[in-house]
Parts: structure tokens; sequence; C-alpha cells
């Protein structure tokens, strides 16, 4: 039982990063690879407000996640803004846009460095809970569960927004054709510019419970998700809101249920060779759109 | 006209060219030693410990005149805990030929890397607190200082067998690191010596946050205790985590386990935690107690382990000198390598031949302590 809420929690946390991974690459066809970079500076920076600033544990944490929102708006007008209308070739659609994100990604990361340390930081002992909450027998780690929760009530109403209002008539709009979007009225700008807000968003909110649920966390400690992240969106469907959540779970439980019984190690191979077989069986992923050849 | 012209011309290219080939003056009232501990990343909380008590080495020894009326300069240059940054600091040093001897680095992974580097420049390293088998083999230009975990730990695991009447065990290691990695074969020894069982070996990353899986998975086996290996703050995170899923044993720790920060950020995860040591706080010699009481009014914390040993290796290096009489890189490998051990602060160290012209460094009697009530207190062997 304990090791199925251990799942959950781990899950809620992959969850969010990856959520906000597959909702730029749904609107905006682009991988950003700053998301890792934004995921570790709302861990850092709230650790940092709540530890040394002296706000208390919701301030900290709250003003953590809306800067990291903000701080990807800001990735979108450096990194893909510049190049969003120049290219019309794989290389100037997909590419550029991914180096370009990339370099800011390592911009960022030299500011965090320079502004908070390099240091590993946690959040003051008597913060956290050193102890879990014990139900019967069984061991219940409450952040990681809310955690998870959390990902489940976004999931919730991303599907809600995106299928339900107009607001999510019109982000799915700009995602099938931003150009044609545009001839209709659509602020296609702004759109991004709000995909780009949500995802940061969805970064920090994994950023801070990755805060609260190991209580350690630096500039680097973006490294530790950013290859699972992408395995989780490619896994889930990429573009697909309800494939993060299940990827999510999926690669959660191969490393909590490998840790138990294979040797150390072996989870992460069982991962990428699974996402290899999917790939050849299933290209879109479980919960993705099939690609079709000439539909654009 | 053109013949002075021309005349003028070669004068200056002539004093361009001597002034190149002339020497820098140093001062020779001064001798440099050069730090390269990780003043910044994962090993701050131990470098910083291991300048601090250079600092107040070269603060006591200059106060009392110096080496030979010589003041004592440090320079330091941060590795980040970093193999290549450790590289190319000591490339620096290398090269500035004013710094005759180097003590660092922090960890025994960037001991491997950087040292060769000292040795083929015959420049004598001072290592305080590389624990890792293998290091006095870099060459004989490197000097252990700080006993090693090899023979430190199998202490703290036959003390702790022996006072917890200990039949069952696991031990945990960071298997990317040397450091830990000899810490977990020096514990693993010795328990098979004691006819211990190890009902579990887990090797992790050192760089992972989640041990809950192999966490769950130790404690169906019931160890009595657990022994670990850590690198650094993983240390702490796994000590944090073992207590939330409620793993409540005794815990051996390695040197990792020493720094306050670490310790300060494990929390009350920390209590009944058990880690060798070669230097005694409640040692009440003079030069001991002037240490703590000074490194507190300067520091504004308490001495640690590290800190006496590199406050150790600048005492060290002063009688090398005093020795040999010869303030150069030869002259301070000389006067090392006729010293047959020291003892200033903590146990007495002996600097012993394990064959090839090498030396390490030994104990016979090193310190235990047990976290207890939020203290550290000192075990009886």
């Amino acid at each position: 039982m304990e090791s199925l809420l251990h799942v959950l929690a781990l899950a809620g946390i992959y969850g969010l990063f990856a959520l906000g991974l597959t909702l730029i690459f749904g609107v905006m066809e682009v991988l950003n690879l700053a998301h890792a970079t934004t995921f570790a500076f709302a861990a850092v920076f709230a650790m940092y407000l709540v530890g040394y600033a002296g706000f208390s544990m919701w301030m900290g944490c709250a003003i953590a996640i809306g800067s990291a929102s903000v701080l990807a708006v800001v990735i979108d007008r450096i990194a893909f803004r510049p190049l969003r209308y120049r290219g019309r070739t794989v290389w100037g659609r997909h590419v550029g846009p991914l180096l370009t994100s990339l370099g800011v990604s390592t911009i960022l990361l030299g500011l965090e460095r320079s502004l908070f340390g390099i240091d590993p930081r946690h959040f003051p002992n008597e913060l956290i809970a050193s102890k879990l909450f014990v139900l019967g027998n069984v061991r219940i780690n409450l952040i990681g569960i809310t955690s998870f929760l959390v990902l489940v009530l976004v999931v919730g109403i991303l599907i809600f927004l995106l299928n339900r209002t107009r607001w999510g008539v019109e982000v799915r709009a700009v995602a099938e054709r931003s150009e044609t979007a545009a001839l209709f009225g659509i602020d296609v700008e702004r759109r991004f510019m709000e995909t780009m807000a949500l995802s940061g968003l969805m970064a920090g909110l994994a950023g801070v419970a990755w805060g609260l649920t190991f209580n350690i966390a630096s500039p680097e400690t973006g490294a530790q998700l950013d290859v699972k992240g992408f395995a989780l969106i490619i896994l889930g469907g990429m573009g697909s809101v309800l494939g993060s959540l299940i990827g999510a779970i999926v690669i959660a439980a191969i490393e909590v249920f490998g840790g138990l019984y294979l040797p150390h190690g072996l989870q992460t191979l069982i991962v990428f060779a699974m996402l290899i077989v999917l790939l050849l069986l299933r290209p879109q992923g479980l919960l993705g759109k099939p690609i079709q050849q000439g539909a654009r | 006209m053109l013949k002075n012209v021309t005349a003028r011309l070669a004068l200056c290219a002539l004093s361009a060219v001597s002034m190149a080939g002339m020497q820098p003056v140093f001062a020779q009232d001064t001798v440099t030693i050069g730090s390269f501990v990780s003043t910044s990343g994962s090993g701050a909380p131990f470098g910083v410990d291991q300048l601090q008590g250079m600092e107040l080495a070269i603060r006591h020894i200059n106060a009392s005149g110096g080496i030979a009326g010589r003041k004592l300069v440090l320079k330091q240059l941060d590795t980040a805990y970093d193999k290549t940054q450790a590289q190319s600091v000591v490339h620096n040093f290398v090269a500035d030929k004013s710094v005759i001897g180097l003590v660092g680095p922090t960890s025994s992974a960037e001991a491997f890397a950087a040292d060769p580097i000292a040795v083929a420049a015959k420049l004598p390293v001072l290592a305080p607190a590389n624990g890792a088998a293998g290091i006095p083999q870099i060459g004989p230009y490197v000097h252990r200082i700080g006993v090693p975990e090899e023979l430190l730990l199998p202490s703290a695991a036959k003390t702790a067998v022996k006072q917890l009447k200990l039949k069952k065990v696991a031990i945990l290691y960071a298997q990317d690191d040397p450091f830990a990695t000899t810490g977990f074969k020096a514990f693993q020894a010795q328990l098979k010596a004691d006819m211990v069982d190890v009902v579990e070996v887990i090797g992790y990353d050192s760089k992972a946050v989640d041990f809950t899986a192999q966490l769950q998975r130790l404690k169906d086996k019931n160890p009595e205790a657990l022994f670990i290996a850590a690198k650094s703050s993983d240390g702490t995170v796994l000590l944090r985590q073992a207590r939330q899923n409620g793993i409540m044993v005794p815990v051996v720790g390695n040197l990792s386990f020493t720094s306050p920060a670490l310790v300060a950020a494990a929390g009350d995860a920390v209590e009944g935690l058990i880690v060798a040591a070669v230097w005694d706080s409640s040692d009440a010699s003079e030069m001991n107690q002037r240490f703590i009481a000074e490194y507190k009014k300067s520091f504004n914390r308490d001495a640690t382990p590290l800190a006496a040993t590199t406050y150790n290796c600048i005492y060290v290096i002063k009688e090398a000198l005093e020795r040999s009489k010869d303030f150069s890189r030869e002259g301070l490998q000389k006067g090392l390598l006729a010293m047959n051990g020291f003892k200033y602060l903590g146990s007495a160290i002996e600097f012993r031949s394990i064959g090839n012209g090498l030396r390490d460094a030994v104990v016979d009697v090193p310190v235990l302590f047990q976290h207890r009530g939020g203290k550290l207190t000192k075990m009886a062997l």
C-alpha cells in the first residue's frame, strides 16, 4: 500500500512537470528545453524565500510558482517568439526553437547559480514534517498525495477549459493552424503567451512539490527530470493532457516497483526500453493522435 | 636619422626581451601555500570547514612569528566539488611559482583527477580528508594527512557491533563515488570479520533524492542497524527518508556525516547516528582548547573534525619547512618525508610505509561519537 501511495506521490510531481511540456508542444509545436530550469528555479526560489527572506511557507511557495509562470513568458519572448514566423522548414519550425531554448536554459542556469549559489538548499526543518502521517500501519506522504490530487485537478480543469470554453476553442484552433486562427480574429500571440504562462505555472507547481517532498533542491535539480519529462510526454502522447497523467503514473510505477524488486539502475533501462517498444508499435504514444501523412 | 630611429627601436626591443626574461620578484619574507577546497557546490559544507581551519592555523602561526620569520600566506581557489575545475585550479597553482605546496582537495574524486598534475610538476600536496583507497598511490608528492576511511570505518563498525550487540545489518552507499565505495568496502570487510549478517547491500546514485523504494525493500529485512557510506548531501536525504519510512535503528555513518551543515539539514533524523573521527573536541590540551575557542570566536560556529584536519595540515607544513630550512617545493617535500608523523589536534598520526616509497596516515585510536538528544556524545571504545 505504501508503495502505491509513493507511486501517486511521484506521479504528481512528474505529471505536473510533463503537463507544462505537453502544453507547449501541443499548442506551439516546440520542445522547451528551458522547462527543467524553470522547474528548478521554482524549487530553489521557494526555499530561498522561506528559509532566508523570511516569507511564510504559503507566501514563499505562491510567489515562487507565480514567478515561474512569469519566467516562462520571458523564455517565450527570448527563445521562441523571434523565430515564430520565420521558419517554414522543419529546421525553422522545430529545431531552431529547440536550440534557442537550450541556449536560454544555459543562461538561466548560470543566473540561478549566481543568484542562489550552487549549494543544495532546503526548507527550514521546523517547517517540514520529519515524520509521515501514519494511518494504521500505512505511512502516508501527505505532500505527495496532495501533489497527485493537484495534478488530477489541474488535468480536469485543463480538459474542461480546452473542450468547453471559448478560450479552449481558440487555443485548439491556434494549435491546429495558427495562421488560419489569426485570420478568424483570434489573438494568436496572446494564446501563445497564456500557454507559456500555464506551462510555467505547471513547472512551478512541480518544483514546489519536489521541494516539499524531498526537501532538497539546487539549480541542477532540473537535470533529474529533463529526460524523464520528455520520455513521459512521448509515452503519454505528445500534446495530450490526459496522456501526461497516464505517462506519469506508468513511469512512477516502474521506478517504485523497479526499485523494490530490481537491481539499482534497471528502472531507467526499463523505462527507455518500453519507450522504444511503444514508439515502434504506437508512435503517437498512448493517447496521442495518430500521425497522418499529408495532413498538413 | 634613420640610423637613430633603428637604434632606438633596437634598444626598445632589447629592453622588452630582457624584461620578459626577468623572473618576478617574490617577497623573501612570505611562504605561499595553495588551497584547493570546495567552497561551492555540494562539497561546500566540507570545504568551508576546511578553509576556515587553514585560515585559523595561518593566523596562529603568523601571530607567533611565522615560519622562520617568514609570513605564511594562503591562496584559495575553489574547485566547486568538480573534477575538471580541480584540474584547472591545480594547473594554475603549478604555474604560480610562489606556491610551494597545496592543501586539498575536498573529495577523493577531485584528488584522483587533479593530484597527478601536481605530482608531475613535483608540487607537494597535503590531502586533508581524501579517504578513498589509492590516494597515496597517486604519487610520492601526495601526503595524506587525514586517516583514510579504510582505517577509521572498521573501528566504527567494530565498536557499533560490540556495543549495540548487532547480529544483522544493512549497508547503503553511493556507488558512483570512490570515497563512498571505499567506505562501503571497509564496512563490509569489518562486518564480515565480526560475523555480522549483512542482510542487504544497496548501492545508489549520489544525485538521487528519492530512496523510498530502496528503504522499503530494506525495511522488510529488519536490519538492526544501517551502515551508510554517503558522498555528501545524499547522506542527509537518505537519513531523513529512512526515519520518515519508520526505520529508526541506529545508523553508522562515514566522514560525510561529520559536517555540521549537513547534520543540521537532517534535523532530528540524526538521533542515534554514530560517526568516527580522529579529533576529540573534549581533549583538554591547550592547543585544542585554543583552537575550539578561537574558531568559535572567528567564525561564529563550532569547530569540526574537517577543520581540525586542515589546521593540522598547516602545522605539518610548518614543521616540514622548519626541518628542511628550504622554502621551495623540493624543500617542503624533503621536510615532509623526514617526518614520521605528527600530533597537533586530535590523535597522534603516524606516516607508515605502504611500499614503493609511499606512505599513508594511520592512527591507533580513533574517536567515536553518537548523536544523542541534539548533542554529539563520545562513545567508549
